[in-house]
């Protein structure tokens, strides 16, 4: 070869900067996975063997058991446990991804204190000196300290505090957040008290069901304790001789648990009662099920024009009366009453009539939760009138600290509440959440928890299932990521100098707290004859609870009378306002603390697989009518506020109705949470049901305009194409 | 390739000359470079297997779950220590030993012999069958710097695999690769 042609040289220098590449590739980094051996090897630890630990998942208040796969310290995997008798093994997305809120790159490292409110410039404190201040400020605040616990409080704090709290004459800790508004426990609560006198959750036994009417309670996605029902639901699909069971869907968006149902009636909004109500009196005056649950629906069933009724639920009245007959022949019907429709103007009504239906099959279905033999008890959850009570002391100046703890009252809260302002008169505000969310960005210092895989804990889990009391233990599974401190024992120390509260908190630290409690206990199914093995078997076991559910008779009917049924009032015109607005909790985010974790951002949601956004269900129709197709934003707009949000056209909902998911839209809560989609609780006003107690988030009509912008859709898939021509039944 | 028309035949074969030559280059380079970066990393610590093992310190000692799990595991700092908080601690070495050990900070050795994520490998299981740590990992009694000197391969693997009482059940694939 005599020359080098420019062709060749261009080909020998492209080999070489591949070699070169190829080489880069070959560095020890890319080709060995890093050895990082201990500096003091654990005892428990053997390199490559995994450590399993039980523990309760605190995603969301319901109280699963899981198993943590511990490799070399590091937790790699969240799993049900097996012998929980809540999730039995199984275990939902949200519990799954636990672990990113135990690595999130967003933790408050340590205490910090923040010089101005908003500024989000945080100085780091000591914790000496954290736990010092948080003295001096009890100290001085004496009765005026407000405490806020919500969703992700263990059990334990909840009861620390509200001893708290009693020992120095502060008003009860506060448990509210917008999981429990969305759960509408306080209506459920409300509903079963007056109808049977317990004031509890319940666990409905689906299992042996043959028949299911859910009105609007999505079970089996975001609703109470959606895997403990979903293993339950189970059981109901998969009887004996092939029996599969009935479930019928009330509700005007179809959620998850619509989509697996063998027959979705697309009610009006707000109706929902007028169903339950029309098919108690289509019950008594047909005699349906024998003349015993007959006589039951006749003493409970009001005055009901069947017809006026079936026009306002929009359900026809033929349909109804095979429904009424299906319930009231089925050996064991359940009707679940949750969701939208609890959170209507005339919430408690519309739940104490569906819970009647119930009382109909002797009330077999219902499952209250069995209380535990020691004074140990689930902690209340607070109405939203409490909420109201407090943030007018707040606004008034008579609270001078405020403790929050896995609540978030600033994303919680419609703006209505004026939580804002409150929160600005408020003389010191202390967070005790892992995160910088809403709430915390307006604190005054942040005393960061362990995460709930860090630290310790018990739950009495409300609803509890097949009658079985529990008591689910949560045990640190790896040792501290940063240098936080308990709650627990940060308030015991602060509590010390107190002379009153000292009294009343004796305990050295949390885990002689828990630790007290647990071996009150009788022995459990797990055994153990002396306290230490009682203790061990509880970490061990994932909890307690006893070997078999405690006798208990059925909860007897107490209502006396009948039941009135009116249809729910909405705000706004219907000429200046023509939509029904449904909000409802992702199955993913839940009530908007899941944002902050990047698995849940990314999952599809199972009914339109968008992830990462907002968005806004329309039905065909309506979309053809307003001009829109996936991906336009429209500006929804109720009379209490606006957000602007893609639109994505969904045959799954009523023509007369537009759905958001609540989750997104956060200000704070992290890199992944910030600045993404918009929160819809903004359209909604701050007033309160048919009994004065809890918050009416069902209850707004809104306008539904075109803006001249576009937004495309993160999703895997669309039920309908633009120009395809599909079925709607409407 | 493109055709490249119009060429003589003596630029044709210039012109394939070319490419091998292109090609050899690449694949020489390629061989130069790769074997370089596989040659024993530089290890924090020059540790020094035969003299432990003259000194009659069995592998078990400190590969302690070699017979219980899938992994032999690298010493803890603090194993080091045990003995070397007093023996030759005039040593450069031991005292970079003691320097990891005061900032407690676990030392980065750099990995020798490692298999792919796809296999399945599990140390217990031969231990069990009784094959010597030597049959794979070669004479490191014998090394003073320890290197990957048996090239463990799925040939390999399978030569002794095959000469097992129940080696029917150790050829499956999914013995290894599950």
């Amino acid at each position: 070869m005599t020359h080098l042609t420019r062709r060749d040289f261009l080909k020998v220098s492209a080999a070489g900067t591949a070699t070169a590449i190829l080489a880069g590739c070959a560095q020890e980094t890319e080709r060995w996975v890093a050895l990082e051996p201990y500096v003091r090897a654990p005892e428990e630890q053997l390199a490559g063997i995994p450590n399993w630990y039980a523990s309760t998942c605190r995603m969301c208040p319901a109280g699963c058991g899981i198993i943590v796969r511990v490799m070399n310290g590091r937790a790699v995997k969240i799993e049900g446990n097996p012998e929980h008798p809540v999730n039995r093994g199984k275990l939902c997305a949200r519990g799954q991804s636990g672990l990113q809120l135990l690595y999130n790159p967003d933790r408050v490292t340590g205490a910090v204190r923040q010089g101005e409110r908003g500024s989000r410039k945080f100085e780091p404190l000591a914790w000496n000196e954290a736990i010092n201040t948080l003295y001096e400020k009890l100290d001085a605040a004496d009765q005026a300290v407000a405490i806020w616990t919500g969703s992700a409080t263990s059990g334990h704090l909840c009861d620390l505090f509200a001893r708290y709290a009693g020992a120095v004459g502060a008003p009860a800790p506060l448990r509210y957040d917008l999981t429990s508004a969305l759960n509408s426990v306080g209506a459920l609560a409300a509903a079963n008290n007056a109808l049977f006198g317990q004031a509890t959750l319940p666990g409905y036994t689906l299992a042996q069901a043959d028949v299911i009417f859910s009105f609007g309670a999505d079970f089996l996605g975001a609703w109470l304790s959606a895997t403990g029902f979903g293993v339950e639901f189970g059981q109901f699909r998969s009887q004996r001789f092939g029996k599969r069971g009935l479930l019928v869907q009330f509700e005007p968006k179809m959620s998850i648990t619509g989509a697996k149902a063998d027959r979705w009636v697309p009610v009006q909004p707000g109706a929902e009662a007028l169903v339950a109500g029309a098919l108690l009196r289509i019950i008594a005056d047909e005699g349906f099920g024998g003349a015993e649950r007959a006589g039951l629906a006749a003493a409970l069933a009001g005055e009901v024009d069947l017809d006026a009724a079936a026009a306002a639920c929009d359900v026809p009245l033929a349909d109804l009366v095979a429904l009424a007959r299906a319930f009231a022949e089925a050996e064991r019907p359940v009707a679940i009453p949750g969701g939208a429709l609890a959170g209507a103007s005339n919430g408690v009504a519309a739940v104490t009539a569906v819970q009647a239906l119930n009382a109909l099959a002797g009330s077999s279905g219902l499952g209250f939760t069995p209380a535990l033999p020691t004074a140990l008890a689930a902690p209340g959850w607070s109405s939203y009138a409490e909420v109201q009570a407090l943030v007018e002391r707040m606004s008034a100046g008579q609270v001078r600290l405020l403790l929050v703890h896995g609540a978030n009252p600033v994303y919680d809260l419609p703006p209505g509440s004026g939580i804002a302002d409150a929160l600005a008169q408020v003389e010191t505000i202390i967070s005790f959440n892992p995160l910088v969310d809403e709430t915390s960005a307006l604190a005054d210092y942040i005393l960061p928890d362990r995460t709930y895989l860090e630290g310790w804990g018990y739950e009495v889990v409300q609803p509890a299932f097949r009658g079985l009391p529990v008591v689910s233990s949560q045990q640190p599974v790896v040792g501290p990521f940063h240098d936080v401190r308990p709650t627990g024992d940060v308030l015991l120390t602060a509590a010390r100098g107190i002379p009153a509260a000292a009294a009343a908190l004796p305990w050295t630290d949390e885990v002689a707290f828990i630790r007290e409690q647990i071996t009150a206990l009788p022995k459990g199914a797990s055994g153990g004859d002396d306290d230490e093995v009682r203790w061990a078997r509880f970490q061990q076991h994932g909890g307690w609870w006893p070997e078999a559910a405690p006798e208990s008779a059925a909860p007897e009917l107490a209502a006396q009378g009948t039941l009135d049924v009116a249809g729910a009032a909405f705000d706004g015109e219907a000429a200046q306002y023509p939509y029904y607005l449904h909000l409802f909790p992702s199955v993913l985010l839940g009530d908007g603390r899941g944002a902050s974790l990047p698995w849940l951002q990314g999952a599809p949601d199972p009914l339109t697989t968008v992830s990462w956004q907002t968005w806004v269900e329309i039905n065909p129709t309506t979309a053809q009518a307003l001009g829109v197709d996936h991906g336009d934003v429209v500006r929804v707009e109720s009379p209490h506020g606006a957000v602007e949000v893609p639109v994505y056209v969904f045959p799954g909902i009523r023509p007369d109705t537009v759905a958001i998911p609540l989750g997104q839209g956060h200000s704070d809560l992290g890199r992944y949470a910030r600045e993404r989609g918009s929160h819809a609780l903004h359209l909604v006003g701050a007033a309160l049901d048919d009994v004065g107690a809890n918050l009416a988030w069902s209850s707004a009509r809104v306008r539904v305009t075109k803006l001249d912008k576009k937004q495309a859709l993160a999703r895997l898939e669309s039920t309908i194409d633009p120009g395809e021509d599909i079925h709607v039944p409407f | 390739m493109r055709r490249v028309a119009g060429l003589s035949s003596r630029q044709r074969l210039l012109f394939g000359g070319a490419v091998l030559g292109g090609v050899a280059i690449v694949v020489i380079l390629l061989v130069i470079v790769i074997a370089q970066t596989s040659a024993a990393d530089e290890q924090p610590i020059a540790f020094n297997h035969k003299r432990h093992a003259e000194n009659g310190i069995q592998c078990q000692f400190c590969h302690a779950g070699v017979a219980k799990g899938p992994v032999a595991g690298i010493p803890s700092v603090e194993k080091c220590m045990g003995c070397h908080e007093y023996v030759a601690t005039d040593s450069p070495q031991i005292q970079r030993l003691h320097g990891y050990w005061e900032r407690q900070e676990p030392i980065p050795w750099k990995r020798v012999n490692e298999q792919p994520s796809f296999v399945y490998f599990n140390h217990a299981s031969h231990i069990a069958a009784a094959v010597s740590c030597g049959a794979c990992h070669g004479a490191v009694e014998e090394m003073t710097v320890a290197e990957p000197v048996v090239n463990m391969n799925m040939g390999f693997c399978l030569d002794c695999h095959a000469q097992q009482e129940n080696k029917d059940a150790l050829w499956d694939c999914a013995v290894c690769h599950r």
